[in-house]
Formats: C-alpha cells, sequence, structure tokens
C-alpha cells in the first residue's frame, strides 16, 4: 500500500474492491492518486490504467465512469453517483455491485 | 380466455374430493396471479380466526399469466396460507418447472383444505386426482421423498413435497420442489404436514394460448437478451453471497443474533470464497436465462461431500448470525435445512436466540442434551438444526420459532429473539439501514425482506441510511407495491431491473398474454390493492398497531462495532417513519384502512360488512 503527501495536486485514497470486480482484479485494496476534487469518472480513468481487465465489467468501455450496476461508497457512508467527490488523504472508495437482495 | 384458465381447482383431504370454481377476468385482473391472486383466495376460503394448523387452514398455490409463456425467469409461482409462524398471512415463493407444471393441469390456482386420514400422496393430472398412500415416504428427507416419488409415478411428474420438518410440524418448515428449490419463509411446510400430506406430484397437458404469441416470441428473445447484461451481473457470478463482504464493510451484516453488525469471519464465509474455494457451477430455474443459483460444496470431508445452493440469507443466517466462520459448516448446515424441510433464516434466527439464551445461562447443558450451544460452535449449530427437524429434546422447543420459544422461557429471553410477527429478521441491519428497518416493521408477513426491496434506497445516494425522516414511508409504500406487482405476474426478482420501464413494459407484456386491456397506472394499483388486501386479512386475524414493530434490542441497543459504531434505532425514530407509512397508504393513524380507501382500490366488493365496520 502506498502512503502519499497530500499535495494540492492529488491525494492517497484507496478503492475497495468487492465481488466479481476483485475477483477480476485478483485484488482487494487497490492505492490510487487522484484530485481531491474529482469525479467517479476520473476515479474509473485512474483505476482502468492498473486494472484494464476492469473495462466493460466495472469501468464503462468509454471509461467515463463506473457501469450503472455498480455501487460507490465513499468511506462506507455515502454513496456517489457521477457527482464531484471531496477526498482527502486516506479515503477509501468502496466499489461492490449495486444489486442486493437475497 | 388468454393466459389464464380462468379456473381454480379445489382439492379437499378429508372428503378426497374435487371441485372447481371459476375465476372470472375482473378478478384475474385486479389481482394478477401469484401472490396477488394467493392473497385473494385467502381472504376468500380462510375461515376468519383459523387455527393454521387445523384442517380448515387452505394451503394455496397460485401461478401466474406469465407461467407458460416462456419468458426469461416466468416459471414461478406461490404458495400462500395463514402461517403458523405469523397468525398473519404467509406467501412465499417458488420456481421451475412445478409452476408450468401446475397450469398445465387446467387451473390457475390449486387449493388444499381437509386433512386426510393416513399420510397421504396427492397426484394430479389434467385428467384425475388421485389420493395415494404415503406412509412409505414418511421420515424421508426431502431429496428422497422427490426421488421416491418419481420412482412410483414416473419421471414427468414434478413434485411438492415436505422432510421430516413439515411432518414435525417445525413451524417454520418449507416446501421443496423441482431439486430442492423452496417456499420457505413463513412455514408453509408445517401446514402441508397438518394435513398429512406429505407430497403433491403434478402432470398436466392443458395449455393455455395466448393473445398475441408472435409478439411474446419477440419479446422473449429481447428480454433473455437484457436478462444478460450489467443488471443481472452480480446474480451470475457469485450470486447474493457478494452481500456478505460488502455488508459486514458497510456495518449492515447481523452477527451473534444482530448483537454487532460486523463479524471477523465474514471473508470466511463471504462470497468470494465460495466462489473461488466451493463453487462447483451454476444452476437455472425452468425458463430463466439468469442462472442465479450457485451449487457449491464442501471440501473437507472425502467423498461424503455436502452440496447444494447457496444464497445470502443462508449464509448469514447459518454463518455470521450464529458466529460460524467455517464455510464448509456452512453448507453443511444449509443442506441440512434444504433436506429437513426447513427455512434457513428462521432456522438460523431461532438457533441464534438458543445460542444466546444458553451464553447467558437461561439454557444450559442439561437442556440441550449435553451440547454447548455457543456462538461459533459449528457442531453445536448442526446438531440442533437435526434437533429441530425432528423435534427431539430441545429442537422440540425451538421447532415453534423464537418468538413463542421465548415466550415460553421467559427471564427477558424475549428481547432477544429477533423477530417481528414472529418471522425471524433476514440479514439486514436495520439500525444501518433505516429505510429497511421501517419495512421490516410493517410488512404484513413479518420481518420480511423480500416482499420489498426498501434497502435498495438505503444502498443509494437517495437516503442518508443512518437517518430517519418521514419520506421514508412514501418510499417503502412504493417499493412494496412494486414487489406485490413483481410477485403477482410473477417475475423474478433478479430481473427487475432489466427493465427500463418496468409497469409500462409489464402492462404491456399483461396485455399481449391475456388480450386484456392494462395501463401501467392499472398495474401500479393493483400493487396497492394487493398490499392492502394483505392487510385487510391481518386484520381480520386479529393484527394491530402494537405489531408493526421491531425487536427490543434494535429499539434499545447502539450498534457496537464497525463505521456504524453508535448508530441506534429509537421508538420514537421508529413511530415516526410508520406514522409516514401510514399516512402514505392513506390509512389511519392506527394504520387502519378508511372505507373510501377500499372503494377507490375496488376492494369494498370482497371485504365482508363486519371486517369494515371493525375497520
Amino acid at each position: 500500500m502506498s502512503v502519499a503527501i497530500e499535495t494540492n495536486a492529488t491525494v492517497a485514497v484507496i478503492v475497495e474492491l468487492f465481488g466479481n470486480a476483485q475477483l477480476i482484479a485478483g485484488q482487494r485494496l487497490v492505492p490510487i492518486e487522484v484530485p481531491p476534487d474529482c469525479t467517479s469518472g476520473e476515479i474509473a480513468k485512474v483505476l482502468a490504467q492498473q486494472h484494464p481487465r476492469l473495462i466493460g465489467k466495472v469501468i464503462r468501455s468509454d471509461i467515463s465512469g463506473f457501469l450503472s450496476s455498480y455501487s460507490a461508497n465513499l468511506n462506507g457512508i455515502q454513496f456517489v453517483r457521477d457527482d464531484r467527490i471531496k477526498l482527502k488523504n486516506g479515503d477509501s472508495l468502496l466499489l461492490f455491485s449495486s444489486q442486493a437482495g437475497g | 380466455m388468454y393466459g389464464y384458465h380462468g379456473k381454480v381447482m379445489i382439492v379437499d383431504l378429508t372428503e378426497q374430493s374435487v371441485r372447481w370454481e371459476s375465476l372470472s377476468k375482473d378478478v384475474l385482473k385486479r389481482f394478477i396471479g401469484g401472490t396477488g391472486l394467493g392473497t385473494y383466495l385467502l381472504y376468500k376460503y380462510c375461515p376468519p380466526r383459523v387455527e393454521p394448523l387445523s384442517p380448515d387452514n387452505p394451503l394455496i398455490f397460485a401461478t401466474s399469466p406469465l407461467v407458460g409463456s416462456k419468458l426469461t425467469t416466468s416459471s414461478k409461482f406461490a404458495v400462500v396460507t395463514k402461517s403458523p409462524l405469523t397468525g398473519f398471512i404467509g406467501d412465499s415463493l417458488s420456481s421451475s418447472f412445478l409452476a408450468t407444471e401446475l397450469k398445465k393441469t387446467g387451473s390457475d390456482a390449486l387449493i388444499i383444505t381437509g386433512k386426510s386420514a393416513f399420510p397421504t400422496l396427492l397426484s394430479i393430472t389434467d385428467e384425475s386426482v388421485e389420493f395415494l398412500d404415503a406412509t412409505d415416504l414418511l421420515g424421508m428427507t426431502t431429496s428422497k421423498t422427490e426421488e421416491a416419488v418419481k420412482v412410483r409415478l414416473g419421471r414427468m411428474y414434478r413434485v411438492a413435497c415436505i422432510g421430516p420438518a413439515g411432518e414435525n410440524l417445525v413451524r417454520f418448515a418449507s416446501i421443496a420442489n423441482d431439486g430442492g428449490r423452496q417456499a420457505g419463509r413463513t412455514g408453509p411446510g408445517a401446514v402441508m404436514g397438518s394435513k398429512n400430506l406429505k407430497a403433491m406430484a403434478v402432470r398436466g397437458h392443458d395449455r393455455v394460448s395466448f393473445a398475441e404469441p408472435d409478439t411474446l416470441n419477440d419479446i422473449r428473445a429481447d428480454l433473455s437478451r437484457r436478462s444478460l447484461g450489467d443488471a443481472t451481473e452480480k446474480y451470475r457470478t457469485l450470486g447474493t453471497m457478494a452481500n456478505v463482504s460488502v455488508f459486514n464493510r458497510l456495518g449492515t451484516l447481523p452477527t451473534r443474533n444482530f448483537q454487532q453488525s460486523t463479524f471477523e469471519g465474514a471473508e470466511s464465509v463471504s462470497g468470494e470464497t465460495f466462489q473461488e474455494s466451493h463453487h462447483v457451477k451454476n444452476a437455472h430455474c425452468a425458463n430463466c436465462t439468469i442462472g442465479c443459483e450457485h451449487i457449491v460444496t464442501t471440501t473437507d470431508d472425502g467423498d461424503k461431500k455436502s452440496t447444494g445452493r447457496m444464497e445470502y440469507e443462508s449464509s448469514f443466517a447459518l454463518g455470521p448470525l450464529v458466529g460460524v466462520s467455517d464455510a464448509n459448516t456452512v453448507i453443511r448446515a444449509s443442506h441440512l435445512c434444504d433436506e429437513m424441510g426447513m427455512d434457513t433464516i428462521s432456522s438460523g434466527g431461532t438457533v441464534a436466540w438458543a445460542m444466546e439464551c444458553f451464553e447467558n445461562g437461561l439454557l444450559t447443558s442439561v437442556d440441550t442434551n449435553g451440547i454447548e450451544l455457543r456462538f461459533g460452535d459449528g457442531q453445536a449449530l448442526l446438531d440442533v438444526l437435526g434437533m429441530i427437524g425432528e423435534r427431539k429434546g430441545i429442537g422440540d422447543m425451538l421447532a415453534e420459532g423464537s418468538r413463542l420459544a421465548a415466550e415460553w422461557l421467559g427471564n427477558g429471553s424475549q428481547d432477544w429473539a429477533m423477530q417481528v410477527k414472529g418471522l425471524e429478521m433476514p440479514g439486514y441491519e436495520p439500525r444501518s439501514l433505516k429505510t429497511m428497518a421501517l419495512a421490516l416493521s410493517v410488512s404484513t408477513r413479518g420481518a420480511c425482506h423480500n416482499r420489498s426491496s426498501a434497502y435498495e434506497a438505503d444502498f443509494s445516494n437517495r437516503v442518508d441510511r443512518l437517518k430517519v425522516d418521514e419520506e421514508r414511508g412514501r418510499i417503502t409504500m412504493q417499493s412494496e407495491d412494486f414487489s406485490a406487482v413483481l410477485d403477482s405476474l410473477v417475475w423474478c426478482k433478479f430481473l427487475r431491473k432489466a427493465f427500463d420501464d418496468f409497469y409500462g413494459e409489464s402492462a404491456s407484456i399483461y396485455e399481449h398474454l391475456t388480450g386484456w386491456g392494462m395501463t401501467p397506472d392499472d398495474l401500479k394499483q393493483a400493487g396497492e390493492r394487493i398490499n392492502n388486501l394483505k392487510k385487510l386479512f391481518n386484520i381480520r386475524e386479529g393484527w394491530t398497531r402494537d405489531n408493526d414493530t421491531l425487536p427490543a434490542r434494535v429499539l434499545q441497543e447502539e450498534l457496537p462495532t464497525g463505521i456504524v459504531k453508535g448508530i441506534g434505532l429509537t421508538p420514537d425514530d421508529l413511530n415516526m417513519m410508520i406514522t409516514g407509512y401510514y399516512r402514505a397508504r392513506g390509512w389511519t393513524v392506527d394504520g387502519l384502512i378508511p372505507e373510501e380507501k377500499l372503494r377507490e382500490l375496488l376492494l369494498d366488493d370482497i371485504v365482508p360488512a363486519p371486517v369494515l365496520a371493525a375497520v
């Protein structure tokens, strides 16, 4: 896991992958660096660079964001969609299938 | 008539007789099929205040206009009866070939009433009904019963049966069909057992016609294609078991009888672990393109493997809820429940209550035949599940379900019975899912995750899942009405996100099936009508405002772990949401249904005057 010093340019956050996303990536925790005020699309682009196999399965084919069947959640509390996300060093962005039901 | 037969078959086990009654277009359009039609028939044929395990309680199997259409996920049926676990409406859904065979017997629903003088195998074809001696099947597990019936009558028969739990009137016994699918919740297997009905074998040839078969062919292909898209990806890959690790991270995974909402052993029983280490194959119901069924197997017992389906609710109830973190034990426990014919959620929930009682000294090893019934003890779990199915030792008390067992044991253990209206809670922690908390409290069949999908709001940016507001009432109502339509047409829940416009597309498909006009608003109102009739049934059976609540633990204790540490739910907050729900439904502040609402929903001709007067 990388630890980055917060600057104006980027913050270090962890993307936590669950379910099929985790199995595809072969990794549960993915450290990334993104601007502190960014969109889920920008996060998707960075994630796609590290795990291109997620494209089309988790990340939209045009890499503009995540598939609508996936949910993104900040630190386990706040669900985010395509709106801008305020991030700080050490934040976690959870990524999982939005279909619940058992 | 297209899409329906317009008939209901009524089998009286006491008299060994069969009669048919007609179902009018008006009734069928108003109640659709599945749980809707089943609710209508229950209201009509169930004597008020009947004892659920008495012969007069009808056991209803209802199909729908979709059955036989070969549209994806359409082979489903509802089992509706007065629940021996709750004393209110019990409606369960199951799937696959039995649905199509039932409909091919020439009826839209089958009502079984009375009680046979001998253990019975009911053979139903479109030509005859036979009451066969089933003494040789007694004591058999569900899979052995199904196999024995097929050997006896022929492999083309489709079988519904009970296991030892149903025979022994375990109040949460299930009815199994088509290789282990279960109508599980609310105890229909106990009702079947109370009728001395061990199994039912069905074979038919009377297919309905559909109004516009060519159009349906086009829709079938398109819907099948869409069923394989992103919206069902989760079900096809890890299945609903994917919830375990996500729910744990979000602090919504009920653990050790809801004492925590995170489980330190979650990873060991997660969907990811089952997929990587235990997965055998995926399986489908009849006429389904999704294939959500994940067949898993044990890995620690050589040739004596336990193999079967695994769902989130089973893995939660027989894993975190009882503190068990060994996937092999969870598989064995789920398999045991399926073979005994018991609902896995109520089984796990009731054992979890007993474990808490044991750990607090209310039960001792003297009571448990020497079993150290502690959280996390997998062998104790397996031993007690077997005792419940056989009603042996402490299993006799636990077979009553957590509510009645706690009433018997007393000493404050009622506060640990995690149930609503007698139905054990599913795997959604209400304190950290506030919309779901409301849905669990007001659901007509008790603590249920399937008669609404209210949790969807909590798992989105529509609401703050940790806070309450009156708006949750409207959200829950809409979710319940949506589910009622889904469960009456009947579509599989896992298809719901594959529709671009659920009501519009479903109304159009209904018209193509039946040739009868149906608008999206008609369909929406049908959902509201069905939920109101379910509530009217409960009112008739003794429902009061106090029945819409949550277990004491939920309303008294804050969550102690995870990111939701310190989060609780006060009685005032719950009451505020319930008030909002009643208001959204147009009910009185006491949760009763005004006469003008009955007229608006075209229910005033169904509800008899005495009930209206009471309302």
